[in-house]
């Protein structure tokens, strides 16, 4: 019986490693890296110091999760983290204005959905590219909130927001609460992807025009995937400002996290081309960003040389891809990917 | 200097103008798409001017003189390497780092300047050419590898500023020369724009005029194309991002010269400000388009909503938002304009017009010259299903036969037993042919003009253009539909053009629409001129000079009558009725061997179709919501050939009662007692005895100078 | 404590009152008279009332602009607060632009306040040698400018701002003091941009007074006031250091950063957090123990009233722009855990802010 149940699995992993599923390789780097860390570097194998590394990934690796649904589906959310930004944002300004802390963590759902299908219906029935659409809603959407609602840039949680301070500062079994934030978030995905829908997904980054031929809802999937990475957006947002302690949008403005989020879905094997890509890669190869730049820290890198080593990994990560899934370069348009 | 046919329609001067017409016609033109942008720019420029106090200030000129030289060096990079079919994010990073460097140089290494000057542009050429090597020989996308560039230089540039940001505040060097490169004047015009207009014409000339310009646009429009006309695409794409680094690089220079300030920070959101300068301007992202203005126009716009936020004291967030939102809005036109330009102008292209016209005579009347007869059954069949389309026929004086083929042949049938032999191979459908007197064929051939056949077959243009009505807003230039011609006595060739608005292949859509589109053409050999005598004149069809050689006789195909047109003698330049209100489309005239002539009907009128002439709305539905094999068109099924003297009294018709052979009869030719007919949709000549005599004068009918 | 408080303000107030006084005499020492011309300034002798009236006629619809890095916090916000309400009051025609740290805006506006031609221009500069060549323009357009908080080497008719050399040298031997206490020696320097006179001359004296005492500076980074970036940086200095005894930084807004850093890092009171300005956050976190002492240097509304102050001064004492060149140094007070808790150590954001 067991022999039965087993074989095919095996044989699917073998398939899946001859193929050259990039999340078994990430896996592989993933795991190598540990163990290499853990013999040379003192202080790296502690629990605390894993749980650490993970903690900091969870934030990356929710939004990466977002993400891949737009890239399976052959799109692009540059808007992800601006989007993660004010509405984080928005629910401690909304808990420091006295409000209560669930609704205003409903409202800022709400908002996330509403900048999701903005983008959506931009990119789906308006068809701009979406990489234009995302790179334009991207300040649209800080301009509007920071002239609008918040008062300042840098906010810090207040005590009275519970949750927040809960998630961020607690964990359970053990294990910090974002991580368990990320773990949900993946298997939920993960699942949704293992379903019909999912597989509408694929088909639809895999050949857009046989996808519609099919009869497939394209529009209606395209402005689904970008409301994924909307909420992802919301839920990374909440637990990154939870861990935190604070909001800080000249940071996700300026800063490199939409780097590290791209580069955690090529390196997960999502490719740019549409139509390929697991959860599982997605997730190693969030855990293997947080873990390098744990590494890096630990090796006295400073933030600068850091973000020339990210650098250097997502263009590494972007050649690989484009050399394993060529696009077709005769009729590649600009915004295309 | 041409006369004005257009009170032939019985309509008032308000018929002739259309806005949706000139609308359409307007969206056609190229130059259009400059003008949105354009009209952006004076609409914000009026906006701020007169809401803003100290706008129109000859300072705030200067102010705005160096963002708008700053932003336009880097958007005119941006513009070549989007026409190239790519995209450069890392421009501001770019910026950033030759500010930095050049700061450097300048203060700490207190290099001579102009070595500081071609070194910076050199870095920012070099960082462009890493981004030209990943794209172009790496193969990796436009748009995410330039994203990644930006955030390594950015690090880079942070880095410099870490270390030397402090050292190089407390340094200070004064050269003239440097602060000339940000804040010198020269004939009162700040250097950063002298720059920057300099820079536009070179990169205007090397688009336009160069060899690299022509191949980069290629490369953008159609990689395919540009890979199989042998062009090194690799090497091609890579050149447009050196010279955007280049460009960003000199821009980094200016502001380097101006604020002597290195910051991490400069530059940054610099490329989606340019991104949006350029989109609004123009420059399409869809690759190989755009232009040197109009990178400056969107440039212009930017910086004047900058400044003009500035002034009124707003926040730099809204600046943002108006950027965005102007992107996304001109992103959106460029796409689904370049996408649905062409359907749109269709849509509305065709402006269904009217006419006034008559009831049509009753040609059942018992006992009337239209009574059906059997003439014309029984035709002898010449080159049948050889020939395609012979809509006009001619017999030259040796008796050879000369036609028309759809496919774009001419044909010589030596004589009506003889095989067709393929003349010459024109390239457009031969719609009129004539013999000159040196036994050249002259033939009018749809979206070509008017050429000549030589006897060996040699085809050379004779009349292909005129000179362009000034007030009209298509290039009325070119000959659109050539259709029918005769050539006078003195060698002069007058000619039908039936449409300016409507090639061949659509000329029933000119019908549809009613209006006095064409006109009639004359070309003298001894000048090589060609000039419009009729102009609005309703689908000109045959020509054919009078027997006095006095006029021409003209049919209007729309209007169902026949007019006479006095080139010579007292009258000459007048137009007058020739005969008016016939029961039939008149399509070729000829002279017949008696003094009088020959019309083809194309189709004869029925009452639907005269109807529909008088409700352009009917019609305008009709076109919008039938499909296109479904429309109510004028009948071309029914034809015959009439016979009307000088005068213009129809003395008999000639039908072919079986309609089988010759279903349409277009045109027809008499010659040694026979008439030769052709038809625009026939697979042959026909040939029937009409004249009993033989007469040779008849002989003598076609050909210049042989009447 | 609550004395030392009152101190500190009275002290800024005969800070500037000193200064304008000294800056008066030398401006009539000069036969630049004001009020003979009619053009300013007040007659000999004249009754209360009348002092009024002829103040207000002075200074009403004249045109002063404010030009700052930012308006995102309790200091700025105090600032643009004190100078609405000040300017309002005697009806001057106020407003102010935010540059969001980009020096090409910056500048841009700057010039557009030149174009603009106002009476008076008060900017917050972001480089000590950046726009040298603006402030002297707009003197020479006979705009006032006085510089606010980060100076400039360009010299304005007027600097507010604390003595940053001597701040950081008196924070510089408090941290030294603690340090020497804990036997160990290793400090580290955060500065600002690196390139403003804030960050210029704060690194200047904390070096100086570092070696006399001889501590050991294992670094000095920008963090550009950004508690993320700061926070980055103190990270790694963290790892890299692990016997480092002090963080000192010349903005709390930057500082709270580097503080939360250190309290993540479980070292709270192992690692002294020092910084200079003192909003609301600082003092909470003093007291909270993650932050070991701020430096209040008027940083809110003292300098904000400092500056409508001699700004008013300006406009009314007649003399010629670019001629006078002044600075006016703020009282610098040290907050501890022993005096976080008073009424007017830290300042917070003004009670209903809101922008423009």
């Amino acid at each position: 019986m067991t022999n039965t149940t087993k074989t095919p699995t095996v044989a699917a992993v073998r398939r899946r490693l001859l193929s050259g599923d990039q999340g078994y390789i990430v896996g592989g780097l993933l795991l190598l890296i540990i163990l290499v860390a853990s013999v040379t570097l003192d202080s790296f194998g502690s629990t605390t110091n894993l749980l650490n590394a993970a903690r900091s990934a969870s934030t990356l690796g929710i939004l990466a999760i977002g993400m891949t649904v737009v890239v399976i589906s052959r799109g692009l959310d540059l808007s992800v983290v601006m989007t993660m930004g004010v509405t984080s944002a928005f629910v401690v300004q909304y808990v420091v204005n006295g409000n209560a802390e669930l609704a205003g963590l409903m409202w800022a759902f709400v908002i996330a959905l509403m900048l999701g299908l903005v983008n959506g219906v931009l990119v789906a029935y308006v068809e701009i590219p979406a990489l234009f659409v995302t790179l334009a809603t991207a300040l649209l959407y800080l301009g509007i909130f920071r002239m609008a609602y918040l008062k300042t840039e840098i906010m810090t949680v207040p005590s009275e927001a519970h949750f927040m301070r809960w998630l961020g500062r607690d964990s359970v079994i053990g294990v910090p609460n974002p991580v368990w934030l990320f773990a949900l978030s993946a298997g939920l995905v993960g699942w949704l992807l293992s379903r019909n829908l999912g597989r509408y997904l694929y088909a639809l980054g895999d050949n857009p025009e046989a996808a519609r031929l099919a009869g497939l809802p394209v529009r209606p999937l395209t402005v689904f995937t970008y409301l994924v990475s909307a909420v992802a957006g919301f839920v990374g947002g909440i637990s990154l400002v939870s861990v935190s302690g604070s909001v800080d949008l000249r940071t996700v403005a300026a800063g490199t996290l939409l780097y590290d989020v791209v580069a955690v879905v090529v390196i997960g094997g999502v490719s740019l081309a549409g139509g390929r890509g697991s959860i599982g890669g997605v997730v190693c190869a969030a855990l293997l960003i947080g873990v390098i730049g744990n590494v890096m820290t630990l090796l006295n890198f400073d933030t600068i040389q850091q973000a020339l080593a990210k650098a250097v990994i997502v263009m590494f990560a972007i050649v690989l891809d484009s050399v394993l899934h060529p696009r077709d370069e005769e009729t590649a348009r600009v915004g295309e990917l | 200097m041409s006369r004005d046919a257009y009170s032939l329609t019985g309509m008032g001067w308000g018929n002739r103008f259309s806005f949706q017409r000139t609308l359409a016609e307007l969206l056609g033109k190229r130059w259009m798409e400059a003008v949105v942008p354009a009209a952006l720019l004076i609409g914000v420029i009026a906006y701020f001017g007169l809401t803003t106090e100290g706008f129109f200030t000859s300072s705030n000129g200067q102010t705005m003189s160096q963002s708008v030289a700053e932003l336009g060096l880097v958007a005119l990079g941006m513009t070549i390497v989007l026409v190239g079919g790519g995209i450069d994010l890392s421009v501001g990073a770019v910026v950033a780092v030759v500010n930095s460097c050049a700061l450097i140089m300048y203060k700490q290494l207190e290099w001579p300047v102009l070595v500081v000057a071609v070194v910076s542009i050199g870095i920012g050429a070099a960082m462009g050419g890493v981004n030209g090597f990943l794209i172009a020989f790496l193969k990796t996308r436009p748009f995410i590898t330039t994203l990644v560039t930006l955030l390594a230089y950015r690090t880079i540039a942070e880095f410099i500023d870490e270390d030397y940001s402090s050292k190089l505040a407390l340094l200070s060097r004064f050269d003239d020369s440097w602060t000339f490169i940000g804040a010198g004047r020269i004939a009162g015009i700040a250097m950063p724009l002298v720059i920057l207009i300099v820079v536009a014409a070179v990169i205007h000339l090397l688009l336009s005029r160069s060899r690299w310009g022509w191949r980069v646009t290629a490369v953008g429009s159609s990689r395919t194309s540009a890979r199989r006309a042998g062009m090194n695409l690799a090497v091609i794409t890579a050149s447009t991002y050196v010279v955007s680094g280049a460009l960003a690089g000199a821009s980094g220079l200016l502001i380097a010269s101006r604020l002597e300030q290195t910051s991490a920070r400069t530059g940054q959101g610099l490329e989606f400000s340019v991104l949006t300068a350029v989109v609004l301007g123009g420059v399409s992202l869809a690759g190989g388009r755009g232009t040197a203005m109009r990178a400056l126009i969107g440039t212009l716009v930017v910086c004047v909503i900058s400044q003009g936020l500035i002034l009124q004291g707003k926040e730099r967030y809204l600046f943002q938002v108006v950027l965005a939102i102007i992107l996304l809005v001109f992103a959106a036109i460029d796409l689904k304009w370049g996408k649905n330009r062409g359907k749109a102008i269709q849509k509305i292209y065709l402006v269904p017009g009217r006419f006034k016209i008559e009831k049509s005579p009753d040609i059942y009347e018992p006992g009337s010259v239209w009574a059906l007869n059997d003439k014309l059954t029984g035709a002898q069949a010449i080159g049948r299903d050889v020939l395609d389309g012979p809509e006009d026929v001619v017999v030259d004086r040796h008796g050879n036969i000369y036609c028309g083929d759809r496919r774009g042949y001419l044909w010589r049938i030596p004589g009506a037993e003889g095989e067709p032999e393929l003349l010459a191979r024109v390239g457009g459908h031969p719609l009129g042919v004539a013999v000159d007197a040196d036994d050249n064929v002259l033939i009018c051939v749809a979206g070509m003009g008017m050429y000549q056949v030589s006897q060996t077959g040699a085809v050379s243009g004779v009349s292909t253009e005129v000179r362009r009505t000034w007030y009209r807003v298509n290039d009325d230039s070119a000959i659109r539909l050539a259709d029918d011609l005769d050539v006078t006595d003195d060698g002069i060739v007058y000619f039908s053009d039936a449409s300016t608005r409507f090639d061949g292949d659509e000329f029933f859509l000119d019908l549809i629409e009613s209006r006095p589109n064409g006109r009639l053409l004359s070309y003298d050999p001894s000048t090589g001129k060609t000039s419009v005598e009729l102009r609005n004149y309703a689908f000109p069809n045959g020509v054919c000079i009078s027997h006095d050689g006095q006029s021409v006789l003209i049919n209007s195909s729309n209007l169902y009558r026949i007019d006479r047109y006095w080139i010579k003698g007292p009258k000459k330049g007048q137009l007058e009725p020739f005969a008016v209100n016939l029961p039939g489309i008149p399509d070729n005239i000829n002279r017949a061997s008696d003094g009088t002539y020959w019309v083809a009907f194309a189709g004869m009128r029925t009452p639907s179709w005269d109807l529909a002439c008088k409700l352009p709305g009917f019609r305008r539905r009709m076109i919008k919501e039938v499909p296109t094999d479904e429309w109510l068109l004028p009948n071309l099924n029914t034809s015959c050939v009439i016979k009307v003297t000088e005068q213009g009294e129809v003395l008999e018709s000639l039908w072919d009662g079986q309609q089988r052979d010759h279903a349409v009869i277009t045109s027809m030719r008499e010659y040694d007692g026979y008439l030769y007919l052709g038809g625009l949709t026939n697979n042959r000549l026909g040939r029937v005895k009409v004249n009993e005599v033989e007469d040779h004068d008849s002989k003598q009918l076609e050909g210049a100078g042989q009447r | 404590m609550t004395r030392k408080i009152g101190a500190l303000r009275l002290a800024v107030w005969l800070a500037v009152s000193v200064v304008a006084i000294s800056a008066c005499t030398s401006g009539s020492g000069g036969g630049n008279s004001s009020s003979s011309d009619g053009s300013g300034g007040l007659p000999a002798v004249s009754t209360p009332g009348k002092v009024i009236t002829q103040t207000l006629e002075n200074v009403k619809g004249k045109k002063v602009r404010m030009v700052l890095l930012s308006d995102a916090n309790a200091l700025q916000q105090s600032w643009i607060d004190r100078a609405k309400i000040g300017f309002d009051e005697s009806g001057v025609d106020f407003e102010y632009t935010v540059s969001n740290y980009d020096n090409q805006v910056l500048a841009q506006q700057v010039q557009t306040v030149i174009d603009q031609k106002a009476d008076a221009l008060i900017v917050q500069n972001s480089d000590v040698s950046g726009l040298a060549s603006l402030i002297k323009k707009a003197q020479d357009a006979g705009i006032y400018v006085i510089v606010l908080n980060l100076g400039s080497n360009a010299q304005s008719d007027a600097f507010v701002g604390p003595n940053w050399d001597g701040m950081s040298a008196k924070l510089a031997t408090r941290v030294a003091d603690d340090c020497t206490k804990k036997g160990n020696k290793e400090v580290a320097i955060i500065s600002g941009f690196g390139s403003d006179s804030g960050s210029v001359l704060a690194v200047q004296g904390a070096t100086r007074v570092f070696k006399d005492k001889g501590m050991k500076i294992v670094a000095t980074q920008p963090g550009q006031y950004d508690p993320s970036k700061a926070g980055d940086v103190a990270r790694t200095l963290l790892q890299q250091n692990p016997n480092l005894c002090a963080f000192l930084g010349n903005w709390d807004g930057m500082m709270l950063g580097v503080s939360k850093v250190v309290h993540d890092a479980g070292k709270d009171g192992d690692i002294g957090v020092y910084t200079m300005d003192s909003s609301i956050g600082a003092c909470k976190a003093i007291s909270e123990g993650t932050l070991t002492a701020a430096v209040n240097y008027g940083g809110g509304t003292a300098m904000g009233d400092s500056a409508v102050a001699i700004t008013q001064y300006l406009m009314q004492g007649g003399v010629k722009a670019g001629s006078s060149k002044t600075a006016v140094f703020t009282a610098t007070t040290i907050i501890d855990k022993s005096n976080a808790d008073e009424p007017g150590s830290c300042y917070d954001t003004p009670p209903g802010w809101s922008k423009k």
